[in-house]
């Protein structure tokens, strides 16, 4: 009788020291922030350096956009769940069709991205200079233009007449570097684009048209009480969103002077 | 509602009812009449080429007193992008020009560069400009085929047609294998890989006996691109859709067969455990059979793929795929404050909840079309129903959503007030002395719109359109006691139905009147708080 409750004993401590060791680790997983992907240098393929640097703050800016109708800083703006979402085509007056505010809306992506990521990508350069020297590398570094392209199912960001020549011993020259992101903001700014020609020439867009056309879209139309309508399209497949705000045909609450002089 | 007991010695009483006027504003809704409007190159507010009053247009900017459309800069056109080679009218000129576009004033339809063709590029077609048909094939890095005399875009898609398929049978590491491929892609092939002896036989599937190959049915399936689930044969390529009854059948295995004739064509064989012949119009798209999930309830007979039902639950009720109906809102059906119209959409076993426009400026319609539910909002032309004098016109259902109510007073009233009744011509006439005033009519708003009655303002004036006097006269009654007053005059006025009658006209025109919003919660105001009664005088010479 006296073992078995020795053995009980025991058995309680091991409980008690296994739930601690389980709690710290959970504590640990838990709390301490983990280290974010850092760029792997590797003086064969700087290329890979650069994607692996930008393709979070690439990310990252693609959502930002998306999520504000195209616009890092939207200017004229609806306030959603705290977003501001730009306005694509808008007009301030009741009954009017909007005025279409964002025509080349490709162009007008392609060149936020652009603008929000140069920074970075002279951060990434410089970076990737300083590995180089840091193995006793000669570098020299010539610059050229960032450039954004959504293109089918990507975004590509290309830095045009950039030329990396690095020597020790030999000397290799790299101009060829491509950020490649998958997302489909090229499809869904086309579906933008159309929801818009709509929008201006009709007041409104029928949103089960796109949902026949395309099977993995999702298109939600809100309507706001102040005549706004927030367009949200979703990649069913990814969860790529991209949503835009419109004031087209726009109809004020209540009855116009006109019927409440007749009577 | 005994009044008279209380006011024996008055000669007349006067009623006045103001139901409804206390509660409501409405300051938003229309920049007062008459005021300056002038175009905007840019509003305060960051938009471009607004028609707004001076002091809403950038000072930094362009300001002109007429409206856009009359201005240069702001005149509205058509954008076109020289790089996509898209046309958007209801363009602005300065807008188009400073994002780099190409802008014309007239319309898309008129401008050479923006006239559409058929543009073929891989397995399907596009509508499109000949520009947008160039950057396409760049983009997808596909050859494509521009025709200008197709000239609708039903026309050009119907005339789409995929490049025919075959086996492309080739010797590689000693072994005669194939891949399903078109004619030009299987002699690139030669060219691109060490692939020899390459054959291309059109119409043929790779799993065919006749030609002899490594490649030979299996019980796996797939979804192919266009949605079906598909038989793959031992090289991973495509077979014929996925027909249970067929997997034994080497003609099947043998020659590319068209989804028209392969198993129920005209079904969308939703959850079929033996057809894979989906149908994403009728309802159905290929999808992983996962259990547990409501789309794939079935697992199918063969492989793991299966066309998943996308028809949609709401609210216990079963809603097709590509269905839309007007969705339950609280208030709704009675148009209570506060209460909304919204339409229901399911795709993909999903539903989105649209809402209407809001304060009932936009209202849900449904309609099945055999069996099939259609809904939308459109808008509810509520305006001038209560101007309309005559029940022909209040009921033109092609011009209005309103509703010709008899047996009450009218609202309209002629140039001199006096009271309206109807004729038998169901038209408002001025009342010639003898009618009561209940021979009226009065034509109000179907669905009663909502007015922004918590700010001060246009709301109340838009109540007080139902705001009436009743003048109740009393006689004192020589035969009985010198106290004694008998109505004579109006006596409908004091009884409850009429404040009631009242209160319902005042509801009907708006967020008006006394009543609950559409959470059930009662209004503040109270039926009798908007009667007011006064006491007008006596007149001796009529004792």
């Amino acid at each position: 009788m006296g073992v078995l409750k020795e053995r009980g004993g025991q058995v309680t401590i091991f409980i008690i020291i296994a739930v601690i060791i389980i709690g710290i680790a959970l504590s640990i997983y838990l709390l301490v922030p983990r280290a974010e992907t850092e760029a792997v240098f590797d003086a064969t393929n700087p290329a890979g350096f650069m994607q692996t640097c930008l393709e979070k703050e690439i990310e990252s800016t693609v959502e930002t956009i998306s999520s504000q109708g195209g616009s890092i800083v939207p200017v004229n703006y609806i306030l959603y769940q705290d977003n501001k979402i730009e306005y694509l085509c808008y007009t301030a007056e009741w009954y009017e069709t909007c005025v279409v505010q964002q025509p080349l809306l490709k162009r007008h992506i392609e060149s936020e991205i652009r603008d929000d990521i140069q920074e970075e990508v002279e951060t990434c350069f410089a970076n990737l200079q300083e590995n180089y020297r840091d193995d006793s590398y000669t570098v020299n570094l010539e610059t050229g233009k960032t450039v954004v392209e959504l293109l089918p199912k990507r975004i590509v960001t290309r830095f045009e007449n950039y030329v990396l020549t690095v020597s020790k011993g030999e000397t290799s020259r790299h101009d060829s570097f491509n950020v490649i992101l998958n997302n489909n903001l090229y499809e869904l700014s086309s579906i933008a684009t159309s929801i818009i020609d709509w929008e201006a020439t009709y007041g409104d867009a029928e949103t089960t048209i796109y949902m026949t056309y395309y099977p993995d879209l999702k298109v939600e139309k809100l309507k706001q009480t102040d005549g706004s309508t927030i367009y949200i399209l979703t990649d069913r497949n990814d969860g790529n969103k991209f949503q835009f705000a419109s004031r087209s045909v726009a109809w004020p609450p209540g009855y116009a002077e006109s019927v409440i002089n007749e009577t | 509602m005994k009044l008279e007991k209380k006011y024996l010695l008055i000669a007349s009483f006067v009623l006045v009812l103001g139901i409804a006027i206390i509660l409501f504003t409405n300051s938003l809704n229309v920049a007062a009449v008459g005021e300056a409007v002038s175009c905007c190159e840019k509003a305060v507010n960051g938009a471009f080429c607004q028609n707004s009053p001076p002091a809403e247009c950038d000072s930094n900017f362009r300001i002109a007193p007429t409206s856009c459309e009359s201005t240069s800069y702001c005149k509205q056109g058509t954008c076109f992008d020289s790089q996509e080679g898209t046309c958007l009218e209801g363009t602005p000129q300065l807008v188009c020009q400073d994002n780099g576009g190409v802008w014309d004033e007239r319309d898309a339809d008129e401008l050479p560069q923006c006239q559409l063709g058929c543009c073929y590029i891989g397995d399907g077609a596009a509508f499109v400009t000949q520009t947008r048909c160039k950057k396409l094939a760049s983009d997808f890095g596909l050859e494509t085929n521009f025709r200008t005399d197709i000239k609708s875009e039903a026309q050009c898609i119907a005339s789409a047609f995929p490049k025919e398929k075959g086996a492309c049978v080739f010797e590689q590491e000693f072994q005669r294998t194939c891949k399903l491929l078109t004619r030009a892609e299987c002699f690139d092939l030669e060219a691109t890989s060490p692939a020899a002896n390459v054959e291309f036989h059109e119409g043929f599937l790779c799993s065919a006996e006749t030609l002899a190959t490594n490649c030979g049915p299996t019980e796996k399936t797939t979804c192919s691109e266009t949605g079906e689930v598909y038989f793959t044969d031992s090289c991973g390529n495509l077979a014929n859709i996925y027909d249970a009854a067929k997997i034994d059948d080497k003609e099947y295995w043998s020659e590319i067969e068209e989804k028209s004739e392969s198993c129920n064509p005209d079904a969308n064989n939703a959850n079929s455990p033996t057809c894979g012949n989906c149908n994403y119009l009728l309802g159905s798209l290929c999808k992983e059979f996962e259990r547990g999930n409501p789309q794939t309830t079935v697992k199918p007979q063969f492989g793991d793929f299966i066309c998943a039902d996308l028809s949609c639950e709401y609210k216990g009720k079963t809603v097709e795929h590509g269905e839309t109906f007007c969705a339950d809102s609280p208030g709704s059906e009675d148009n209570l404050p506060g209460s909304e119209y919204f339409r229901g959409v399911c795709y993909n076993s999903e539903i989105t909840i649209e809402p209407c426009a809001g304060f009932r400026q936009e209202v849900c319609v449904e309609d099945d079309i055999d069996g099939f539910s259609v809904a939308a909002c459109r808008v509810n032309r509520w305006q001038d129903c209560v101007a309309q004098d005559k029940k022909a016109d209040c009921e033109n259902k092609d011009k209005r959503d309103c509703v010709w109510n008899e047996n009450v007073e009218s609202l309209l009233s002629d140039e001199n007030g006096k009271l309206l009744i109807v004729n038998e011509e169901g038209k408002l006439v001025p009342a010639d002395g003898k009618e009561d005033r209940e021979s009226g009519a009065s034509c109000l708003p179907k669905y009663a719109p909502g007015l922004e009655f918590w700010k001060s303002g246009r709301a109340e004036e838009a109540c007080a359109i139902a705001e009436g006097n009743c003048i109740v006269k009393y006689k004192r009654n020589l035969f009985l006691t010198a106290f004694q007053w008998d109505c004579v005059e109006n006596c409908e006025c004091l009884e409850d139905e009429w404040g009631d009658l009242r209160n319902r006209m005042c509801v009907a025109l708006g967020d008006c009147g006394s009543g609950k919003n559409y959470v059930g919660r009662e209004g503040f105001n109270k039926i009798e708080d908007a009667i007011t009664i006064t006491k007008l005088g006596e007149n001796k010479s009529e004792g």
